[in-house]
């Protein structure tokens, strides 16, 4: 019994174990067919590592939006967060540990050492705060720059001081701070503390709108206003006498410019007519149309003052008639009328029937006519004076071009010109003031204004970004080589301000449509291309693998935190490549890319690098996975990276990151790029599809009218709004407990490999980011193969894994799946990989549990068959996969495989429990279990034994099936591997549609249609790899001029002949591409050669730009030959070739001999190519003299004047050679000509001529010379007489003798005393002269026997000389001017005049004052006028501080002769008196005369 | 009788006579108020000093301003840019990327005054006292300075106030009288252009950018114009378009690099 027993035990006990081994097995075939995740229970802690933990802390705290636990808290930060960026959009957070040196400091690993970058690397580095030491002082007088410490040395003028700016400590010389000047009031930001200090100077470690002395506000005085700060304006106030709060206020509540100027600060001065007393007889009044406190200083009388009152009016009764002239006001501020008198009065108002006198009281500007109508600012320019610059019209003469504009008035000369902006054919196209943006291509992204109208629509869908990236799937459109302009109307004239080079800024605009107009004003700036931001919002490598490691809710996080980062920067774009059609492939990732991609330079090493660095991120690599199945091989994951779309999008992001990958330059070329290169192994597909290529080459094109949008303001609120329904409900706990469940079920791995089909490693989404990252940025990367068996996944360690790869809820417990850690294996259908989605033992707590209590005869017989058929079955799963055949099958196959085996398996155990329960006498029954009724297998052992023999032969062959597909290869796992590169673009070699270099600059048509903009370097060597652009430095504004070359080009330059450049007398002849021939064009002295004494002027034209030489020697080495022009780089060379250059060229002439030479041009280019094959340039010279002499000036026609009583005339002739001359008075052969020249002998002078000499009797007022010449004298009277040359024609000239002497007719001043009150008197000398050849003269003075100096007017008649200045002041006293004048001819005459001169500087004086009946006289020392002030002009301290003709005028008494001076006196009045006499000498400024106050001194 | 009677009447028409010419004088002098003599103004010296060095010291504000504001308000400029042929002294600069500028001269105008001053004193020392002394010798009399030369630069909308301070005495006919200092007022923009410039200065190192069109249609009186180098410096060309003076001024800030 107790045996029995024991043997029950243990029984039991065996059947407990199988029991529990079979619920696992069978937990794991149910999961594996419903597919329902197992997850690992490693590491299933629940607690992120500590390492986890602080990339999680970073992650929520410094992803840029701040995560807190109250949703609301979160939608404040985030706004913050994005108002922060915005408002810094013009400046950016450069000093702060983000943004762009975040992203250079992820872009340069630790370990990077660039080569030398100079001041590039110490930008960065100053900024990113890492290396850059502080310079106080440069050697060339820089302040507070940063440099590496190793430049220090070199540049610094002291002692760097070992920290980057931003991290200087408090009292530093360099600091930065706001510099306050308490003298001036003014602020200046971000000045260094060394730099500001003095007396009364502070300053602030704030910025400017922090420190409240900074605060500008509206400063208003009496007549004006001002936008200043408060102390600036209390100083203001002061110097014009006045106030804060007592004649000057400052408020303010007024923060704006313009509001101060024009709007709610704008103070209208109170003006009116100020009368006064003219004195004439007719009893009128003068006036003048001044301010109150003006009148009131000059009159004393506060009633004399009419507010609002024109001068003409008829009731003031003064002389002043109205309307006399129109006028503008300084600064063109309004067309008014300006009476008699010169006052003004209304505006020009044609519409009124007084034209706006307005019965003479002022019309106010708001009542008076308005230039402006409707759409036309201009309406009633005819009519209207009213002008007004922020309408776009100033007054100004009239105009007829490019329009007419005038008032309707023809006799008025002035009108409101419009100020808009006009194209040459007249059309108005701006108004005044406006700027605009004009793009020479497209720019941003494909529709980007219709993204951003979507934003609000878009943002309201929380947590998705679908739609988002779907909108924009497209790509940066910004063409290589393009800048944006920012260009402005001012005055009528269009300004362009190119924004920085290589698309470092980009332009933006605003536009406001004024209401009820169709004028829409425009207002544009260049601004900072934030394009590094957008990549540096991407994760890093270190980052992408932490959150590889956090698992997918991580990763999804993070492309959350990204991408709503990304969309938030206006310079942005989330690009989504996805080009998996399925939910289980891999290849998807979001790439946050630049909206307005930036430029290249190329041209340098650093360049090329960055570029490469930058391009290089958006490299990467498909794997395609195929499997061998059933019925063949199939691909079964990344199957469409083989196809087009795969090379569409990836293009798309590689064209995005800058100039890179396959796009067009803004010319409309593709770039020397080659496209078969960036698509490995299955070469490029993107040129079958038209459409894609003619949208490439569509955004070269400027679209017209496209423009940036400026307005952060809504795209802050749109997005804002997102953000915050975005963030609703992701508290930083719950965020944190969704990256804890991630992490806890992820488990540990972190290794980059996958395993596929168990021994198959495959290179997963952390290798595709790595590499894409190729600086270590990697892409948010889903990487996930699927198996298509369904039941094995092969999960590659996906670098932030995207949650659309498998989609797990928010909060559930993501799946084994969604774990993207480690070395994931791929588990085949049937494998029986033990993984647990609970925490470990519960469920084998409740099995245990049950144990006790189920065990039974029917519980013992389902018992073995489970247990039977979970061996079983997991035998067979763990045979496919070991045999690796799992990814071959089908699911159904599978299916069917493992269920086979695991029926019989069950059937086989059972039978042989029963076997066992038989030999104990037990029954077995499998009772109300699942499978009761079915078999009884206590009761039917035979049936069981055939059963267990048949399930025997079903798992037999089961086996065999799998070893037969094992042996067919079945499941066999292949990769094919598509490679993306993402390179630099480069400029095409030649240009296919025919731009050329020099065309830089022109005929682009820009997106505002204009044509025309500066060629940048840039620009110029984008449109070939022929282009070198050459700075123009005369002309910076033009840019520089883009020239042809060809870096590759091996070719020399081609010469040919330059037509339009050649000496009159001289033609081209026999011209072909290798030389041609000078010759004389009329054979001229029957020679066509050049002689030894000429020269003549050719030139040549190269295909392109280079240098150019030339020798007589047609192999000559380029360097020995001589300069053409001086080897000039030039398109053009002219050359001139004498003669006696031919020594040059050859050795020797036979004298006499006509001798043909060539001169060998050859050519560089700018690659030093030279030219194919010298260019022979034929020349013929002709030692020996065939050419009659020639008078080297022109003689034949010359009429040479004499001067008066001239007898003899001494003509002298210089010649090309030596030669006999003669003349005659009449027109005879040279061998009857009576008269000899006096010849030089063989020598020429210095000037190479040779000189005939002749006296020519004078006997009559006019004398015929007649004049020829022979050549070769030393020839005379021996053999070759005959070989010299005479001239056929005589030269005539015609000698003309004066009809009369020069003379000086007057000489002005003579005789008197002049006085002067200045210190060096004007004094004008003037002489008239008559006579002589024509009566004209040049005449000279001296200055008491001084040096003879010109007139400084002369060569006439008339002749005046100013004396007063420089050497020609004078003195008091006595002076003697001698004058002395002579013609051309040579008459001469002089004459002297003298007088005294009195110099005046002292003031007069008053020496006698005294009341006379009520009339207060003065009497001064000399003859004066006299003025007064009662009371100071308005804004001056004291009342002496006028000037004379700013007092009122005194009378001077009859008969006193200026001595005597009287006016009204009041005796309650003080008189301040100044006196000036007739040489503006008056006492000083601020001081008087006299000052008479109530009657007395 | 009869001829007495006549004579008694050519007496007492005499005596009518005198009544009257006597009654006419007392009334006379009761109506009649004699000119109130008044102490004649005191001699205003015997040569005007003031007036006299006015040109001179006028002469030399223009030829310094004339000098400096194309050079960005310095004589002699040593951390410029040369553009166009000219030292343009950077106002405003940093030499490495992406940062906004720093100020080199956050005390501009107080630099310029002292630019002026510099330039004017030795020059009045040298030239305008001189030459004062000469045309006082020359009209006999006699200059003799006593002190130091001090002078003060003060700059204002439209104004250069120069103060001199220079004890001296003249003498002249026996006559002496003593000045201490004399006040200059020139008229020159060299103020509003300075604070143009630092307006751009301050609004460059704030925001990378000044928004010079903008500037002229609230300031029709100054054209800016903006010169871009390819090193990315800025050139600022302001023009008074009532004086013609231009101001030229160099800003390096928030430069771009090509590429990174």
């Amino acid at each position: 019994m107790m045996k029995l027993i024991r043997k029950n035990y243990f029984e039991s006990f065996f059947q407990i174990i199988l029991l529990i081994v079979s619920i696992f097995a069978f937990s794991y075939f149910v999961s594996f067919a419903w597919e329902i995740p197992v997850v690992s229970a490693q590491q299933a802690s629940g607690e992120p590592t500590k390492e986890q933990q602080s990339y999680l802390d970073e992650l929520v705290k410094n992803s840029g939006f701040p995560i807190a636990d109250n949703p609301e808290e979160n939608a404040n930060n985030a706004f913050d967060q994005l108002s922060r960026t915005q408002l810094q959009d013009y400046v950016g957070d450069m000093e702060s540990d983000s943004g762009v040196f975040s992203f250079l400091s992820k872009l340069l690993p630790s370990t990077f050492t660039p080569p030398d970058w100079g001041n590039l690397l110490s930008g960065f580095l100053g900024q990113n705060g890492e290396s850059a030491h502080t310079c106080p002082l440069s050697k060339d007088g820089k302040i507070c720059q940063q440099y590496l410490p190793s430049q220090c040395e070199e540049k610094c003028a002291e002692e760097c001081i070992p920290k980057p700016r931003s991290e200087l400590p408090d009292g530093n010389e360099c600091k930065l701070g706001t510099c306050f000047d308490k003298s001036e009031g003014t602020c200046q930001p971000r000045s260094p503390q060394g730099e500001c200090t003095g007396q009364n100077i502070e300053w602030f470690d704030n910025s400017e709108e922090e420190v409240l002395e900074c605060r500008k506000g509206c400063c208003i005085l009496e007549e004006e206003s001002l936008f200043m700060t408060s102390k600036q304006c209390e100083i203001q106030a002061a110097s014009l006498g006045l106030e804060i709060g007592n004649g000057a206020n400052f408020n303010s509540d007024i923060t704006s410019e313009p509001d101060c100027l024009y709007g709610a600060g704008y103070v209208q001065k109170k003006e009116g007519a100020c009368v006064f007393q003219s004195g004439d007889s007719n009893g009128e009044n003068g006036c003048i149309f001044t301010t109150q406190d003006d009148c009131i200083g000059r009159t004393g009388d506060e009633s004399k003052f009419h507010l609002n009152e024109l001068c003409s009016k008829e009731e003031l009764n003064t002389n002043c008639e109205k309307q006399k002239e129109t006028k503008c006001l300084e600064n063109g501020e309004g067309l008014y009328w300006f009476d008699s008198c010169g006052n003004r009065e209304n505006i020009y108002d044609a519409s009124r029937s007084d034209s706006g006198w307005n019965e003479g009281d002022v019309l106010p500007l708001g009542e008076s006519c308005s230039v402006g109508e409707g759409n036309n600012p201009t309406a009633n320019q005819g009519t209207c004076g009213n002008c007004n610059r922020f309408f776009g019209n100033v007054c100004g003469e009239k105009t007829e071009e490019p329009i007419e504009q005038k008032l309707d008035d023809d006799t008025q000369d002035y009108v409101c010109l419009d100020l808009g902006c006009y194209d040459p054919e007249g059309n108005r196209i701006r108004e005044h003031g406006t700027s605009w943006c004009a793009y020479q291509s497209d720019v941003g992204l494909p529709g980007a204004e219709q993204i951003s109208s979507n934003f609000e629509i878009i943002n309201l869908i929380p947590g998705e970004f679908g739609p988002l990236s779907d909108l924009a799937a497209g790509r940066a459109t910004d063409s290589v080589g393009s800048r944006h302009f920012r260009k402005s109307c001012i005055d009528g004239k269009i300004v362009t301000d190119p924004c920085a080079d290589y698309r470092g800024e980009i332009c933006v605009e605003e536009r406001i449509k004024i209401p009820g107009s169709e004028i829409e004003l425009s207002s544009a700036a260049c601004r900072l291309n934030r394009w590094q931001e957008c990549l540096a919002y991407n994760p890093d490598q270190k980052q992408a693998q932490l959150i590889g490691k956090a698992g997918p809710m991580a990763g999804k996080i993070a492309e959350f935190l990204t991408g709503t980062q990304c969309w938030a920067d206006p310079d942005c774009f989330l690009k989504k490549v996805d080009v998996a059609t399925g939910s289980m492939d891999s290849f998807h990732f979001s790439y946050c890319a630049p909206k307005y991609p930036p430029g290249f330079d190329l041209s340098t090493e650093e360049g090329r690098q960055s570029a490469e660095q930058i391009c290089g991120q958006a490299s990467n690599e498909c794997t395609m996975v195929y499997v061998t199945t059933l019925s063949g091989k199939e691909c079964k994951a990344n199957c469409e990276c083989g196809e087009i779309e795969f090379e569409k999008k990836m293009n798309d992001l590689c064209v995005s990151l800058g100039d890179c990958g396959f796009k067009a330059n803004y010319a409309g070329e593709l770039g020397g790029i080659d496209i078969q290169q960036l698509v490995s192994k299955e070469g490029a597909k993107i040129f079958i599809d038209p459409l894609y290529l003619a949208a490439l080459f569509s955004h070269a094109n400027a679209i017209p009218g496209e423009y940036i949008k400026a307005d952060y303001g809504a795209l802050q609120k749109n997005i804002g709004g997102g953000v915050s329904n975005l963030l609703n409900g992701f508290g930083e706990g719950p965020l944190k407990g969704l990256l804890g469940s991630g992490l806890g079920l992820g488990g540990g791995g972190g290794l980059p490999d996958v395993s596929l089909g168990g021994d198959k490693a495959v290179k997963g989404g952390y290798i595709a980011a790595g590499a894409s990252g190729g600086l270590g940025v990697a892409m948010l990367l889903g990487s996930k193969i699927a198996s298509a068996s369904g039941g094995t996944i092969a999960v590659g360690p996906a670098l932030a894994n995207i949650p659309v790869t498998i989609a797990p809820v928010e909060g559930s417990i993501p799946s084994s799946i969604a774990i993207t850690n480690g070395p994931i294996e791929i588990t085949q259908g049937g494998e029986a990989v033990i993984t647990y989605a609970g925490p470990p033992g519960a469920p084998g707590a409740g099995a245990t549990q049950s144990a006790p209590f189920s065990i039974g005869p029917s519980l013992s017989a389902f018992s073995n068959f489970a247990i039977g058929a979970a061996i079983a079955g997991a035998a067979t799963s763990f045979l496919i996969d070991v045999l690796g055949i799992g990814p071959g099958l089908s699911p159904g196959v599978v299916y069917g495989l493992v269920g086979t085996a695991a029926v019989g398996g069950g059937v086989m155990t059972v039978a042989a429990g029963s076997a066992i329960a038989a030999e104990g006498g037990a029954s077995a029954i499998v009772g109300s279990y699942g499978i009761s009724g079915l078999i009884n297998v206590g009761t039917a052992g035979i049936l069981q034994s055939a059963m267990a023999t048949i399930m025997a032969g079903a798992v037999a062959v089961v086996i065999i099936l799998i070893i037969v597909f094992a042996v067919a290869g079945v499941g066999k796992v292949e990769e094919k591997k598509i490679k993306f590169e993402c390179k630099p673009w480069e400029p095409p070699i030649i240009s296919l549609i025919g731009k050329k270099c020099e065309d830089c600059g022109k005929n682009d048509v820009l997106s505002d249609g204009s044509r025309e903009f500066p060629c940048s370097k840039y620009s110029c060597e984008t449109i070939s790899q022929q282009c070198e652009f050459i700075p123009d430095s005369e002309r910076p504004e033009v840019g520089g001029i883009c020239v042809t070359v060809d870096n590759r080009d091996t070719i020399g330059p081609t010469i040919s002949v330059l037509e339009d450049v050649l000496t009159d007398e001289y033609e081209y002849r026999d011209i072909s591409d290798r030389g041609f021939e000078i010759r004389k064009k009329d054979k001229r002295g029957g020679e066509e050669c050049i002689n030894q004494f000429e020269s003549v002027l050719f030139g040549i034209s190269l295909n392109e730009y280079g240098r150019c030489k030339l020798s007589s020697e047609e192999n000559a080495d380029f360097d020995s030959m001589s300069d053409f022009e001086g080897g000039r780089l030039a398109q053009k060379h002219t050359y001139t070739f004498r003669e006696v250059d031919s020594e040059l060229f050859v050795e020797s002439l036979s004298p006499g001999e006509r001798s043909d030479i060539s001169l060998y041009v050859k050519c560089e280019d700018v690659q030093e190519n030279p030219s194919r094959e010298p260019f022979a340039i034929n020349l013929c010279i002709v030692p020996r003299d065939v050419s009659a002499p020639r008078a080297v000036i022109v003689i034949d026609g010359l009429e040479e004047l004499l001067p008066y009583g001239t007898t003899d005339y001494e003509l002298n002739i210089p010649y090309n050679e030596p030669v006999d001359a003669r003349w005659d008075n009449e027109d005879v052969p040279f061998d009857e000509m009576e008269n000899e020249f006096y010849c030089a002998g063989a020598e020429e002078d210095i000037n190479g001529v040779w000189h005939c000499t002749a006296h020519i009797p004078i006997t009559s007022d006019e004398t015929d010379v007649y004049v020829r010449a022979r050549d070769h004298p030393e020839l005379e009277g021996s053999e070759r007489e005959n070989e010299r040359n005479t001239n056929e024609e005589s030269a005539h000239v015609t000698l003309r003798r004066s009809s009369s002497a020069l003379e000086i007719d007057s000489l002005a001043p003579g005789n008197i005393v002049i006085k002067s009150g200045a210190l060096t008197p004007e004094i004008e000398i003037s002489a008239t002269t008559s006579g002589g050849a024509d009566g004209t003269a040049s005449c000279f003075l001296s200055i008491d026997g001084g040096k003879e100096m010109l007139f400084e007017n002369s060569g006439g008649t008339s002749h005046t000389q100013v004396l007063g200045a420089g050497n020609s002041a004078l003195s008091s006293g006595a002076h003697v001017i001698n004058v002395r004048c002579r013609d051309e001819v040579g008459n001469s005459a002089s004459k002297s005049t003298s007088f005294t001169l009195e110099i005046d500087r002292i003031s007069p004086k008053i020496t006698r004052v005294y009341n006379d009946n009520g009339k207060l006289v003065v009497i001064t020392n000399e003859p004066v006028q006299c003025s007064y002030l009662n009371v100071p002009i308005s804004g001056r301290a004291s009342a002496c501080n006028f000037k004379f003709d700013e007092g009122n005028l005194m009378n001077v008494e009859g008969g006193s002769e200026g001595l005597i001076h009287n006016t009204n006196l009041d005796n309650s009045r003080t008189y301040h008196i100044k006196c000036q006499d007739s040489y503006k000498n008056e006492i000083g400024i601020g001081e008087c005369n006299i000052v008479v106050k109530e009657g007395v001194i | 009788m009869a001829k007495k009677i006549s004579n008694r009447g050519q007496v007492t028409i005499w005596i009518i006579i005198a009544v009257v010419l006597v009654a006419s004088i007392v009334l006379f002098f009761l109506i009649y108020q004699e000119p109130k003599l008044i102490k004649p103004a005191e001699s205003e010296g015997v040569f005007d000093m003031q007036s006299f060095l006015d040109s001179c010291v006028k002469e030399y504000v223009e030829e310094i301003v004339d000098i400096i504001i194309p050079q960005g308000g310095f004589t002699k400029p040593e951390n410029y840019k040369i553009f166009d042929n000219t030292k343009i002294e950077y106002i405003c600069e940093n030499i490495g990327f992406y940062e906004p500028c720093i100020q080199q001269h956050p005390l501009l105008i107080r630099e310029i005054k002292g630019e002026i001053g510099n330039y004017i004193v030795p020059r009045i020392e040298s030239e305008c006292l001189p030459e004062l002394k000469r045309e006082i010798e020359k009209r006999n009399g006699e200059i003799e300075f006593l002190g130091p030369l001090t002078l003060s630069v003060d700059l204002g909308e439209d104004r250069v106030y120069v103060n001199v301070e220079k004890e001296s005495k003249i003498t002249k006919n026996k006559e002496t009288r003593k000045y201490k200092e004399f006040k200059f007022e020139v008229i020159n923009p060299v103020y509003n252009l300075a604070s143009i410039a630092s307006e751009i200065a301050s609004q460059e190192a704030q925001y990378c950018y000044f928004e010079y069109v903008g500037y002229k249609i609230l300031y029709p009186r100054y054209t800016i114009t903006k010169f871009s180098t390819s090193d990315s410096v800025k050139i600022y060309t302001i023009e008074d378009t009532k004086s013609k003076k231009k101001m030229n001024i160099a800003i390096r800030g928030c430069a771009v690099p090509a590429g990174i």
